[in-house]
C-alpha cells in the first residue's frame, strides 16, 4: 500500500486552471495526491487509485461530501474545488 | 439447460489435465447478457487415483488409506479459474487424507471443492472465499440431504458451521470439525495454509451418485452466471442526480439468505424509501435526514479510538477543573481531537439544518454489526444564536415560524413547538387514513391528562405495503397498547411528550448496548451546532434504548435495519411514542418473522428497479 504523500501519477498533468488537485484518504489515514481535469469522469481516479493501492474497486467506497463518487461524476458535477478530498471506505458488511 | 452443457463439456474433456494448469475453455455459462470479463475455464480430468491431480499444488505424502477412502471408479476434476481472477476453483475428488497435511478421520468422501488463492488482492480474495465457503456448505448439504436422504443434516448444524466460519474462519475448522464429526460431510480450512497466499477450503460431498456431481455443477455454473464471482453494475440510485448509490450484482447476492448486508444495499434502500417518503409524504420526507453507513466511521477517531472516546467522556469533567491548568490543557486536546474527527463529517451538512430536521437517521456499522442511531428533535438542543435569552422549549420554535395552524388542540398546548409538530402530522395525517388524526387527539389529551375512553384511542395504521402482516401484528398489539397507555393517562407519571421532547436512541437488533454513540453523536450535535452558529442551549441530548424485536439468528441485523427505519417512517409519531414511554414491548414494531420476507421484498425491489433503469437509460440515450 501506498502511503507517501507526493506521489502525482494519476491523469497527466497538461493545462492548469481546468486541473484541480485531488486528495485522496483512506481509512489508515494514508492519502494520495491526484491532479485531475475537471471534465475527466472520476473513473479514471479511482482505477489509479485502485491500481496503486491494491484494492478491489468493488471493495471500496469512495466518498465526496458524504456523498459516493460515481464513476460517471465529474469533478464538475460534484463541484470540486482546488485541494478537495476524496475518502476511501472500504465495505462495511454485518450481520450478527 | 446450463447444467447439462456443464455435464457435456465434462463428458467430452475427459482428459488427464494437471490442475494447475488450467487451460481456457469454452464458457460453460454465457448467461444473462453479461458480458465476463475473463473467461471461466472448465477443465476436466480422469485420473486413476485419488491423489494423483491434487498433487500438483499440494504434494502427498501418503497414499489414502483403504479403509478411509472409497475409491471411486472415474475421478473427475474441475478446474474454474474465475472470471475475478483471483482463484482457481478446483472441484474434484482430491483425496482429503492424501490432500490435507494433518489427517483428519473421514470415513472417504472424495468429492470436494478446493479453492486456492492465487493473486495478491486479498480483500477481494477473502470475500471471495468467505462467499464460496458459504456456497459450498450450503451446496454440500443440499446435495447430501437432498440426494441421500439418509443423511439429515439438521438446520441448526447448518446454522452452526455457517456461523463458525462466518465469525472465526481461521478457528472454524476444529469447530466444524467437532460440529460435524458425526456426520458425512466435512468442511476444512487447513491451518496450515490459511495465510495471505495460500487459503482453501475442502468441502466433502457423499459420493453415492454422480446426480451429485451434476447437481454441483449445475449449481456452480449457476453461481457464477449470476454474476456471483464477478460484480457487475445494476444501477445508481437514484437514476440521476450527485447523491446517488450504486447497486451491483454483488450487492444483490448479499440478500440472500444467510448473507451478511453490506454498506450498498443498506444505503440503498434507506434511500428507496426516503425516495418514497418524497412521494407519498413530502412533509415527513422534508422532517427526515439519513446519513449514510460511513457517517458514524467518519467520526470515530482511527488513530487513536479509544483515547478520544474517553477524553469526549469525560469532557464534562474537564469543564469543572478548567480553573486549573491541567483542565485548560485537556479541554484544548479533547477540542482538538473532537474537531478533527468532526471536520471529517463538516461539509456532509453544509447543505441542510440537521437542526431542523425531526429525525436524524444514522445507520451505524460496527464489527460486523449493523444498528440504528435515531436522533430525534436536535433542534431542541440549540436556539439560533440571535435570542440567546429565550428557554430551549421555547427557542426550538425559533428555527420554524410559528405555526397558524387551526387546529382545537392549540388550546392544550403552551408551546409553539408541539404545534408546529402537530400541524405537520395533521398534514401527514391526510395522505393516509383518517386514524393518524386520532392519533393526535391521543397525544393531546393523554398530555392534558384527560382520560381517554373512546374506542378509537389506537387507530389501525396504514400498512399498506404489506397489509396482511401489519395488520395481524398491530391487532394483535393494538389491545395491549391501548390498555397500557389508558393506563398511563390514569396514572400521575406523565407521558412523554414526542413532539417537545428530544433524544438518541439507539435500535440494536441484538439488544447491545453502545454508550459510546451517545457520547460520539452528542459530541458531533455541538459541534454542528456551533458551525452553524447556533447556541446550545441543551448541551447533552439523553440517550436510550428502545425495545425493540430482535434477531433469531446472526445475520439479519441489517434487515432489521432497515425494517425498523421503515416501519418508523410509516407512523414516526406512534412509533416515538412507543419508545419513549416504553410502550407495548417488543412486538409493537413488527414480528421478527417478518424479516425473511423482507430480503426477498428488497431483492425483488432491486430486480425492479435495476429493469426500470435499463428502460431509463434507454429513453435518456434516444432523447
Amino acid at each position: 500500500m501506498s502511503d507517501s504523500p507526493d506521489q502525482k501519477p494519476a491523469v497527466k498533468p497538461e493545462g492548469s486552471s481546468e486541473h484541480l488537485n485531488i486528495k485522496v484518504v483512506s481509512a489508515d489515514s494514508s492519502e494520495v495526491h491526484f491532479k485531475i481535469k475537471r471534465s475527466t469522469p472520476l473513473r479514471k481516479l479511482m482505477e489509479t487509485y485502485c491500481d496503486r493501492t491494491g484494492k478491489n474497486m468493488n471493495s471500496v467506497r469512495f466518498l465526496f461530501e458524504g456523498n459516493r463518487v460515481l464513476e460517471s461524476h465529474t469533478p464538475k458535477d460534484l463541484d470540486m474545488e482546488d485541494g478537495d478530498t476524496i475518502d476511501v471506505m472500504v465495505e462495511q458488511i454485518g450481520g450478527q | 439447460p446450463k447444467s447439462t452443457r456443464i455435464v457435456d463439456l465434462l463428458k467430452k474433456r475427459q482428459v488427464t489435465v494437471p490442475p494447475t494448469m488450467a487451460e481456457p475453455a469454452s464458457q460453460p455459462s454465457p448467461t444473462k447478457a453479461s458480458t465476463p470479463a475473463a473467461t471461466q475455464e472448465v477443465l476436466v480430468s480422469s485420473t486413476g487415483h485419488t491423489s494423483g491431480p491434487s498433487s500438483p499444488a499440494y504434494p502427498t505424502s501418503s497414499p489414502p488409506s483403504p479403509a478411509h477412502s472409497t475409491p471411486s471408479k472415474g475421478q473427475t476434476l474441475l478446474a474454474m479459474p474465475c472470471p475475478v481472477e483471483v482463484f482457481s476453483v478446483y472441484i474434484g475428488t482430491l483425496d482429503p487424507l492424501s490432500t490435507l497435511h494433518s489427517p483428519i478421520k473421514t470415513n472417504g468422501s472424495p468429492w470436494c471443492l478446493k479453492m486456492v488463492k492465487a493473486n495478491r488482492d486479498h480483500m477481494a480474495a477473502s470475500s471471495f472465499v468467505h462467499s464460496a465457503l458459504m456456497d459450498a456448505i450450503t451446496i454440500c448439504l443440499e446435495c447430501t440431504s437432498t440426494v441421500i436422504p439418509s443423511v439429515n443434516i439438521p438446520a441448526n448444524q447448518l446454522e452452526a458451521v455457517k456461523y463458525y466460519l462466518e465469525q472465526r474462519p481461521y478457528t472454524a475448522a476444529f469447530k466444524t470439525k467437532k460440529a460435524l464429526s458425526s456426520k458425512r460431510y466435512r468442511s476444512y480450512y487447513h491451518p496450515d495454509d490459511v495465510d495471505e497466499n495460500k487459503r482453501w477450503i475442502v468441502c466433502f460431498v457423499d459420493p453415492a451418485d454422480s446426480d451429485v456431481l451434476k447437481d454441483w455443477l449445475s449449481r456452480l455454473s449457476q453461481l457464477i452466471g449470476s454474476g456471483r464471482f464477478q460484480s457487475q453494475r445494476l444501477f445508481i440510485y437514484p437514476f440521476s442526480g450527485v447523491k446517488s448509490v450504486t447497486v451491483t450484482t454483488h450487492d444483490l447476492y448479499r440478500l440472500n439468505d444467510g448473507e451478511y448486508l453490506n454498506d450498498s444495499v443498506i444505503e440503498f434502500y434507506l434511500k428507496y424509501l426516503q425516495e418514497r417518503l418524497v412521494a407519498t409524504n413530502p412533509e415527513l420526507a422534508a422532517d427526515v435526514h439519513i446519513f449514510n453507513t460511513f457517517f458514524y466511521p467518519q467520526l470515530v477517531a482511527r488513530s487513536n479510538r479509544m483515547g478520544l472516546n474517553l477524553l469526549i467522556s469525560l469532557n464534562p469533567y474537564f469543564n469543572m477543573c478548567a480553573f486549573f491548568r491541567i483542565g485548560q490543557i485537556l479541554l484544548a486536546l479533547v477540542g482538538s481531537l473532537a474537531t478533527e474527527c468532526y471536520d471529517r463529517v463538516k461539509s456532509w451538512t453544509s447543505k441542510v439544518d440537521i437542526f431542523k430536521k425531526r429525525f436524524i437517521i444514522i445507520p451505524i456499522h460496527d464489527r460486523a454489526h449493523w444498528f440504528l442511531a435515531l436522533i430525534v428533535n436536535p433542534g431542541l438542543m440549540v436556539s439560533e444564536a440571535v435570542d440567546g435569552e429565550s428557554t430551549p422549549s421555547a427557542s426550538s420554535s425559533s428555527p420554524m415560524p410559528p405555526t397558524t395552524a387551526d387546529s382545537t388542540q392549540e388550546s392544550h398546548e403552551a408551546t409553539a413547538t408541539p404545534l408546529r409538530r402537530t400541524r405537520s402530522h395533521v398534514q401527514v395525517s391526510s395522505t393516509e387514513v383518517s386514524p393518524s388524526r386520532e392519533r393526535i387527539d391521543v397525544n393531546l389529551t393523554n398530555l392534558t391528562g384527560m382520560p381517554t375512553e373512546s374506542p378509537s384511542l389506537l387507530p389501525v395504521p396504514d400498512f399498506s405495503v404489506d397489509a396482511s402482516i401489519g395488520d395481524s401484528i398491530k391487532r394483535r398489539y393494538e389491545k395491549k397498547l391501548r390498555s397500557e397507555l389508558k393506563r398511563h393517562s390514569r396514572s400521575p407519571r406523565k407521558l412523554h411528550n414526542v413532539f417537545n421532547s428530544s433524544g438518541i436512541f439507539i435500535l440494536d437488533s441484538l439488544g447491545l448496548h453502545h454508550p459510546m454513540v451517545f457520547r460520539i453523536l452528542n459530541s458531533y450535535l455541538r459541534l454542528e451546532a456551533e458551525t452553524k452558529q447556533k447556541t446550545v442551549v441543551v448541551p447533552k441530548l439523553q440517550g436510550a434504548y428502545a425495545k425493540v424485536p430482535l434477531q433469531t439468528n446472526h445475520c439479519d441485523c441489517g434487515v432489521f435495519v432497515l425494517e425498523y427505519v421503515e416501519t418508523f417512517l410509516r407512523e414516526p409519531t406512534f412509533y416515538l411514542e412507543v419508545m419513549m414511554n416504553r410502550l407495548g414491548g417488543r412486538n409493537a414494531w413488527f414480528q421478527a418473522s417478518i424479516i425473511r420476507q423482507k430480503r426477498q421484498t428488497i431483492h425483488k425491489t432491486i430486480v425492479d428497479l435495476a429493469k426500470r433503469y435499463q428502460q431509463h437509460q434507454a429513453t435518456t440515450a434516444d432523447s
